[in-house]
C-alpha cells in the first residue's frame, strides 16, 4: 500500500540539492498550553520544514488540534515559543496606543496561514462565490473581480464549478468542506491547517474531500499539516507522521515507517485501536 | 351616552395628526435605538477596561429607571446645563436612548450566542476586525435576532404616550384633548386604540417580510 513515488514527487526538488534543508515552515519551542487544570501540551518542541505534508495521529485530547489552533493564532500557549516562516508569533509585543507591538509583522505572516475546520464553518449568510472572495478581498486587498475570477478557478479545482451562487446551506456536507478548502487556498497560503476536515462528514462524501487533498498536496513548497484519523489515507499521501500522546510527540518519522512499523509502544496501541474499529 | 359617528368622524383629523406623531416619534427613536443599541452592545462586548464597564453601567441605567423620569430629566433638568430642545426632539431622543438599553441586550444575547466557528473563520481568513464586525457577525445576529428586535419596536410605540408628559401631541394627548374639548371621551379614545393597533400592524408584518428576506439561504 505504500507508495514512495508519491513521496518522491513532492520532494522531486530536493533530489539535486539533498544536503540543503528547506527552511522552517513551523517551529515550536518548549510549548506548554493547559484549559483550566488539563495540560494539553507538555513542553513540546517540533519543526516543520517548507513542503512537509505532515499528519498529526494520536487520541482525543492528545494537543493535537491545539497545535494546528496555536499555529493559526486561534489560541495562546502558556509558555514557549512559536516561530511561523521564521517569524515569532508568540510571544509577541501587543500594539498599545503608545507603541505599534509586532501585530503588523505577526499579520503579515499568518495572512500565509489557512486553515479548514472540521465544521466547515462556512459564513450561512454568503453566497458560496462571497465566502470565498471575503478573505482576499478584505484582508489582502484584492479587487473584487480579480477575486471572483480566482475563486471561480478553485470552485473548478475542488469540483464545484456550478455553484459560485449556491447557499452553503444547500450543499452536502463535502461540498460544503471543498468550498472551506477553496475559501482557505484563495488567500494563496504557503502553510495549510487541516483539523479533522473529514470527521464531521458522511462515510461516503469523505472520499471526494479527501481527492481535493490530495490534489493540493502535489504543490511542493505548500506545508500541510493535518489532524487527521484517516490512517490509510496518511499512509498514501503525507511525508510524516508525528505520534501525539498527552501533550507530547512520542512518535515523529516518515508516514510508512510510523504507520507500518511503530517504534512505540503508546503508537502501537492506537493504531490497533483505529484499525481495528 | 351612546357611540355618534358624526362626532367621532369630526375627531378623525386631530387624531390622525397625533397617529403622524407617534410613528413619526416611533419611526426616528428605532432607528435610534437600533444602532445605538447595536453601539452599547459591542462596546459591552469589547472587554476594554473602563469603557465596556461605562457602556454597562449606561445600558442597566436607563434599563433600571422609569421612562417618565427619563423623559422629564432630558426636558426640565437638562437645559440647566445648557442644553435644550423642543418637545419633540426630546421625545425622540430620549425613546430612542429608552429603547436602545433594550436593544443590546437583545444584540449582545445574538452575538454571544454567534457560534464560535464563525469568529474563528473570520479569524483565521485574517479579516481586520471592523470587517469581521460589519461582513460576518452582524448580519447574521441582525437576521437571529430581528423578531426580538422588532418587539422592542413595537414596545416603544406603546411608549409612546409618556411623551404627552412633555406636550409631544401625539395619539393619546389628541384624543384626550379632543375629550377634554366636548367632555365625550368614548369616541376618541376608542379610534386612539384603534390608530395604534392601525400602525402597529403594518410593522408587524414588514418586519415578518424582512424575516423571510433575510432567510434566503438559511438551512
Amino acid at each position: 500500500m505504500a507508495q514512495p513515488d508519491i513521496n518522491g514527487l513532492i520532494r522531486r526538488g530536493d533530489a539535486s540539492r539533498p544536503a540543503e534543508p528547506k527552511p522552517e515552515s513551523v517551529r515550536f519551542q518548549a510549548v506548554s498550553k493547559s484549559f483550566s487544570t488539563r495540560l494539553v501540551l507538555d513542553d513540546l518542541s517540533l519543526t516543520v520544514r517548507t513542503g512537509e505534508k505532515v499528519a498529526l495521529i494520536g487520541p482525543s485530547g492528545s494537543g493535537k488540534t491545539t497545535v494546528l489552533r496555536i499555529v493559526a493564532g486561534l489560541e495562546e500557549p502558556d509558555a514557549g515559543q512559536v516561530a511561523v516562516f521564521g517569524q515569532q508569533v508568540w510571544p509577541y509585543r501587543r500594539p498599545r496606543p503608545w507603541r505599534r507591538g509586532d501585530a503588523r509583522d505577526r499579520d503579515r505572516t499568518m495572512r500565509h496561514v489557512g486553515m479548514v475546520f472540521q465544521h466547515f464553518n462556512l459564513f450561512p449568510h454568503m453566497r458560496v462565490l462571497a465566502n470565498i472572495t471575503e478573505g482576499p478581498i478584505r484582508s489582502r486587498g484584492i479587487g473584487r473581480e480579480a477575486a471572483r475570477a480566482k475563486a471561480l478557478e478553485l470552485l473548478e479545482m475542488v469540483g464545484l464549478s456550478g455553484f459560485a451562487d449556491a447557499w452553503p446551506a444547500n450543499l452536502s456536507g463535502g461540498q460544503q468542506q471543498r468550498v472551506a478548502i477553496a475559501r482557505a487556498l484563495a488567500m494563496e497560503p504557503r502553510l495549510v491547517l487541516l483539523d479533522e476536515v473529514t470527521s464531521a462528514l458522511d462515510p461516503e462524501l469523505v472520499g471526494e474531500v479527501l481527492a481535493v487533498i490530495r490534489d493540493i498536496s502535489q504543490a511542493s513548497d505548500l506545508t500541510i499539516l493535518m489532524v487527521t484519523h484517516e490512517m490509510s489515507f496518511a499512509a498514501r499521501s503525507v511525508d510524516r507522521v508525528l505520534m501525539f500522546d498527552e501533550g507530547q510527540v512520542v512518535e515523529d518519522g516518515p508516514a510508512a515507517q510510523v504507520l507500518r512499523e511503530p517504534a512505540h509502544e503508546r503508537t502501537k496501541r492506537f493504531l490497533s485501536a483505529v484499525v481495528e474499529r | 351616552m351612546s357611540w355618534s359617528w358624526s362626532y367621532a368622524w369630526s375627531c378623525l383629523p386631530n387624531l390622525l395628526r397625533g397617529m403622524l406623531i407617534t410613528a413619526e416619534v416611533t419611526a426616528l427613536g428605532s432607528v435610534i435605538a437600533l444602532v445605538a443599541g447595536l453601539f452599547w452592545a459591542i462596546l459591552v462586548l469589547s472587554g476594554v477596561p473602563g469603557v465596556a464597564h461605562l457602556a454597562r453601567l449606561i445600558v442597566d441605567f436607563v434599563r433600571g429607571t422609569p421612562l417618565v423620569v427619563q423623559v422629564f430629566f432630558f426636558y426640565y433638568a437638562l437645559p440647566s446645563i445648557g442644553i435644550s430642545g423642543g418637545p419633540f426632539v426630546i421625545g425622540v431622543f430620549s425613546l430612542g436612548l429608552y429603547g436602545s438599553a433594550y436593544m443590546a441586550e437583545v444584540y449582545r444575547a445574538g452575538i454571544v450566542n454567534l457560534p464560535r466557528g464563525q469568529w474563528e473563520a473570520a479569524k483565521v481568513l485574517r479579516l481586520p476586525p471592523v470587517w469581521q464586525w460589519i461582513d460576518v457577525v452582524i448580519p447574521q445576529v441582525f437576521r437571529a435576532v430581528l423578531p426580538a428586535l422588532g418587539n422592542n419596536i413595537v414596545v416603544m410605540l406603546k411608549y409612546t404616550p409618556v411623551l404627552s408628559t412633555i406636550t409631544v401631541t401625539e395619539l393619546l394627548t389628541a384624543g384626550l384633548d379632543l375629550g377634554a374639548e366636548s367632555y365625550r371621551y368614548l369616541e376618541p379614545l376608542t379610534l386612539a386604540g384603534v390608530a395604534f393597533i392601525v400602525i402597529t400592524i403594518p410593522c408587524v408584518l414588514a418586519l415578518r417580510v424582512l424575516e423571510r428576506r433575510l432567510a434566503r439561504g438559511a438551512a
